[in-house]
């Protein structure tokens, strides 16, 4: 059983057959906070990028972090959907910074860090926001599977190119969308899992419902390994050569 | 190890890669039986495409062949790789590569028409020339700048390779990108890395060049060793 106050976690990364010699660039996040607000993210670093899955690690923490400093211990009274937007934003910036200097030491610039960021910050009972970066998605579920919103994929023209937080016009690509109260499960997911679960720009319920329900009735450790094996498995790979991540989240 | 029951994967049309091959069949193509060599690897081309779950959904091709009896000749169309058949290409005539080209560029644009009309998500289209000589039409060098410019404009990517004494400087006219030359008869290498790249499934911003394994065991780049 997950320990997270207020909420049931669960998430995983694999790499997908593609990119099986090299090591998954998917990097994911799940936290709660001392008061109970969920902070669920995940990035996908370009298989194209010498260092896409560090400019996913960096962008993982800082937002993370930048959220949490934000929210600090206390239980929130309301969503301030602006200035948790602006803590994601300094995150981001955060992470930019972080990736220039390490680009420095290793001779290289930003676009080596290139990864996309999706993620879901959420009060319980009291909504909350989505927060997107080019592709994957972010999905809430009301009980009984009865209503959902979704912060969808977007790419540009093309299905092989995406936006990315390394680009200069980053702010021009981040995405906000506001999750209203009533929703109580929330999955973020990367491009590999979108090709599994999207039917067009809609999420595919038979999909989610059956991993959400066996996950609520799982213990982390065993959710995340039948996870780890769905997502891995023949079916799925035979659908996408992508790293794939799905992370989890369900108010108790 | 255990699979979480009853999981049900989304229906989903490929996403698709457009790759149009533009194929010199001009005479010179019989000299040392190239024209034997390139129709092997578009048999391999075939084979490899076919092998692969996510390549034989994504990659959609077209063939055309420059030469005569018509200068540009439609010798496969638009077709998925999973019913695709190696043509057999004919080595007869001369090389108005700019005439090829331009249809390409016209078939590209046509297809992605229909992507978008059916809601069917694509990548950035490829376009391949391959040629043993130079091109022999009047107006190549307009074709040429088209070509380059539907390049520089993020509307295809476009591959020069020359076969033998092809001209590289006029076939480096047609992109941005280095024209590459074959080493020898190396048409199975080169279409095996073709269909190779085409499952990788990295991403790249919108703004940058295509991002493909380097060609190392079929092309020399002009210029350097090796």
């Amino acid at each position: 059983m997950s320990s997270a106050p207020g909420w049931r976690v669960a998430g995983t990364s694999v790499a997908g057959p593609c990119h099986a010699n090299d090591d998954c660039q998917d990097r994911h996040r799940v936290q709660v906070t001392p008061g109970g607000v969920l902070i669920a993210l995940v990035s996908d670093g370009a298989g194209s990028a010498k260092f896409g899955g560090e400019g996913a690690d960096l962008l993982c923490v800082h937002v993370a972090n930048a959220l949490a400093l934000h929210l600090g211990k206390g239980k929130p009274k309301a969503v301030d959907a602006q200035a948790l937007a602006r803590a994601v934003d300094d995150g981001i910036a955060a992470a930019r910074t972080a990736a220039e200097a390490l680009g420095a030491e290793q001779g290289v610039g930003l676009a080596a860090f290139h990864a996309t960021l999706v993620g879901a910050v959420v009060v319980p009972k009291k909504g909350g926001l989505f927060f997107h970066i080019g592709d994957g998605a972010a999905l809430a579920v009301a009980p009984e599977s009865e209503r959902w919103l979704m912060s969808a994929p977007r790419n540009g023209e093309y299905a092989d190119t995406t936006y990315f937080f390394t680009e200069p016009d980053w702010r021009d690509h981040l995405r906000f969308s506001a999750i209203e109260p009533g929703y109580d499960t929330v999955f973020v997911m990367s491009d590999g899992v979108t090709e599994l679960g999207l039917q067009g720009a809609e999420p595919h319920m038979p999909f989610f419902e059956p991993i959400g329900r066996f996950l609520a009735g799982a213990s982390r450790e065993e959710g995340e390994l039948a996870l780890r094996a769905t997502l891995d498995g023949e079916a799925a790979r035979g659908r996408s050569n992508d790293d794939k991540t799905l992370v989890w989240a369900q108010a108790r | 190890m255990t699979l979480i029951p009853d999981v049900a994967l989304a229906e989903n049309t490929s996403q698709r890669l457009p790759c149009v091959v533009v194929l010199d069949g001009s005479s010179s193509m019989a000299q040392d039986n190239a024209i034997g060599a390139l129709n092997d690897g578009l048999k391999l081309l075939e084979a490899d495409l076919k092998a692969d779950d996510v390549a034989r959904q994504r990659v959609r091709i077209l063939v055309l062949r420059v030469g005569a009896p018509q200068d540009v000749e439609v010798v496969t169309d638009w077709i998925d790789a999973i019913e695709f058949e190696a043509p057999e290409i004919e080595a007869n005539g001369t090389t108005p590569l700019g005439a090829g080209v331009r249809r390409a560029l016209d078939e590209i644009e046509t297809e992605k028409a229909r992507y978008r009309d059916h809601g069917i998500p694509y990548n950035r289209p490829w376009l391949f020339v391959l040629t043993d000589g130079e091109p022999t039409d009047p107006d190549w060098e307009a074709a040429a700048d088209e070509c380059r410019q539907a390049e520089e404009s993020g509307r295809v990517s476009v591959f020069c390779v020359g076969v033998g004494e092809a001209n590289l400087a006029k076939l480096g006219r047609f992109s941005p990108r280095q024209p590459l030359a074959l080493k020898g008869l190396a048409f199975r290498e080169f279409f095996l890395w073709l269909s190779r790249s085409a499952r990788a499934g990295s991403k790249s911003a919108p703004s940058e060049n295509i991002q493909m394994a380097a060609p190392s065991d079929w092309a020399v780049v002009p210029g350097r060793a090796g």
